[in-house]
């Protein structure tokens, strides 16, 4: 059988389709466009009249943000803007920075390595399919799944960093909560955290960077896997900055271990 | 056959590291909750391998000048560094010949095509290359992420097998996609031949290797896929199950194979480095189908 016939089998489009963005050819030249709209909205418009954080929203709900919503994307978006430097996705940038890879490779280094299960793009998608289940349950039933969770040991987008809750994170979460006292997703959160940490005897959790944005990004509703993906992107900033001031400095400006600091156990 | 090398002095199976730091992690919290931190503070600590500038590399506590270089193949050194075994070059040639078939220098396919848009906008080789090759980490073609997937569900049927399940009861059980079981290794339709699946068999004959317990089973689901559901085992399939039976873990031919596109799109990639600016595939506007909200203004 052919290529082709196989394609027809399987039943592979013709052409590319998408909802957001279309572009007008020019009357000479149908690879280039004169126009281009995003979810019906001109790019010169955009370009001149949204904030850059209503034009993310626009990408992704095709819609332009209310004023709370808009409020909380732009707080998570700076918040997330730079994770400090020793977040392992900002060292991932220092290190190939200051080792001298083409600076073009920096950002996608720092993305990839933000790309884990552990705090990174991959847990967010957990976390946002987690948020969803403690959204979608009563009140009077989130004990019985504060109990299960905390049995499980599951509890993506909350946890503990070198074994005690990150203040930072729980005061970027108390932040939001009062800045945005609408937003029914995080209270319910906030709730079920309270449970989980008075129903047993572990170590107490709390929000992780994670969880609020997954959190912030189911309030908005905008789906688990563009949640991971707009992880990376408002974390991109601080990841970018970071590996790119270590270029101007020379290669030894960052320690290296000695040989009696690298233990190789059998 | 073992696929352990008889030529090079063997070493114990490395155990569960994740294993052992979390109950190392346990442990040092039992008395101080920071205390397995500050056992790390500013010094790496690892089984794997170490430099010693001017003199050796230790890899897996083997030496890699003074054992291993010009005496086995890179693929039997790939294997060791990723999973701590060194494996016998008849598997190592196995692997080898393995990759060749994953990494087919054509550019419709998603990763190659990747490849040769990175090409064709002059990214560095090797941006082009990593990029196709993370693309290559899917859940429907690849041969890494998808190794691990099938390996998982042969892992599971085996159990089953064990327990008494018969082989149509397996199958019928996992989710269907428009009314054919979806299982990962068995879903290619009988009317596309998977060219790669006979030389598999006459190469893993040749090498010696006899057919372990996953190939039987692999044999009997395909078998019986194809007789009801007009499927049959494609060569991630294969490879799941001949893997499985030389002791590979889910997670290791995971990470084994992590690379194995990248010739491919490599090759990709330098087709349209090659080629002016543009070239790969050009789209007119009406190319694309527009399906969202007509023209408003702000």
């Amino acid at each position: 059988m052919t290529l082709s016939a196989n394609k027809e089998a399987l039943g592979f489009a013709k052409t590319l389709a998408t909802q957001i963005c279309d572009e007008t050819p020019t009357k000479d030249n149908p690879f280039l466009a004169e126009e281009r709209h995003i979810s019906g909205y001109n790019i010169f418009d955009i370009s001149q009249k949204l904030d850059y954080i209503e034009t993310i929203f626009l990408l992704f709900k095709l819609e332009l943000p209310s004023s709370q919503q808009k409020v909380l994307l732009n707080t998570l978006f700076n918040f997330l803007s730079n994770l400090g430097p020793r977040h392992p996705a900002i060292r991932a940038a220092m290190t190939a920075g200051v080792s001298k890879a083409n600076v073009e490779h920096l950002l996608p280094i720092g993305l990839m390595t933000l790309g884990g299960e552990n705090g990174g793009a991959n847990e967010v998608e957990r976390a946002y399919r987690f948020i969803e289940k403690i959204n979608q349950t009563s009140l009077s039933e989130l004990d019985d799944l504060s109990s299960r969770s905390a049995l499980n040991n599951k509890t993506p987008g909350f946890g503990t960093r070198f074994a005690q809750v990150d203040p930072i994170a729980q005061r970027f979460a108390e932040q939001l909560l009062s800045l945005t006292p609408d937003t029914e997703c995080l209270k319910k959160c906030q709730v079920w955290l309270e449970q989980i940490n008075s129903s047993n005897n572990q170590p107490k959790i709390g929000w992780l960077e994670s969880g609020i944005a997954a959190a912030v990004f189911y309030e908005l509703r905008v789906g688990a896997r563009e949640a991971a993906g707009l992880f990376q992107l408002a974390c991109a900033p601080g990841i970018l900055a970071h590996g790119v001031e270590q270029t101007h400095k020379p290669i030894t400006a960052m320690p290296l271990l000695e040989d009696n600091q690298y233990e190789l156990r059998k | 056959m073992n696929c352990e090398n008889k030529s090079v002095p063997q070493r114990s199976e490395p155990t569960s590291e994740l294993a052992s730091e979390q109950t190392a992690l346990n442990q040092a919290s039992d008395h101080n909750p920071q205390a397995y931190w500050l056992q790390r503070y500013n010094k790496i600590s690892t089984t794997i391998g170490k430099w010693i500038g001017g003199e050796e590399i230790t890899i897996r506590e083997h030496k890699l000048l003074g054992e291993l270089f010009n005496n086995v193949s890179y693929m039997q050194l790939h294997a060791l560094n990723v999973t701590g075994r060194m494996i016998s070059p008849q598997l190592g040639k196995w692997l080898e010949n393995n990759f060749m078939v994953m990494s087919y220098p054509d550019a419709r396919i998603w990763c190659n095509n990747i490849g040769a848009l990175t090409g064709d906008m002059s990214t560095s080789p090797v941006a082009g290359t990593v990029a196709g090759v993370l693309a290559s980490d899917s859940r429907v073609y690849g041969g890494n992420h998808t190794a691990k997937l099938a390996m998982t569900f042969l892992q599971q049927a085996l159990v089953e097998y064990k327990q008494g399940k018969s082989i149509a009861d397996i199958v019928n059980s996992v989710a269907k996609k428009q009314g054919k079981p979806a299982l990962m290794g068995f879903a290619r339709p009988i009317n596309r031949t998977d060219e790669r699946i006979e030389p598999h068999r006459k190469m893993s004959a040749e090498l010696g290797f006899e057919v372990g317990e996953y190939m039987q089973l692999a044999n009997q689901l395909d078998a019986y896929v194809t007789q009801h559901y007009q499927l049959g085992i494609n060569i991630g399939g294969y490879t799941s199950a001949f893997l499985l039976d030389q002791g590979f873990s889910a997670d290791e031919v995971y990470a084994l194979k992590a690379l194995c596109v990248n010739s491919g799109v490599t090759a990709c990639y330098v087709d349209y480095k090659a080629q002016p600016k543009d070239s790969f595939l050009p789209l007119k506007c009406a190319d694309i189908h527009y399906q969202g909200k007509a023209p408003r203004s702000l």
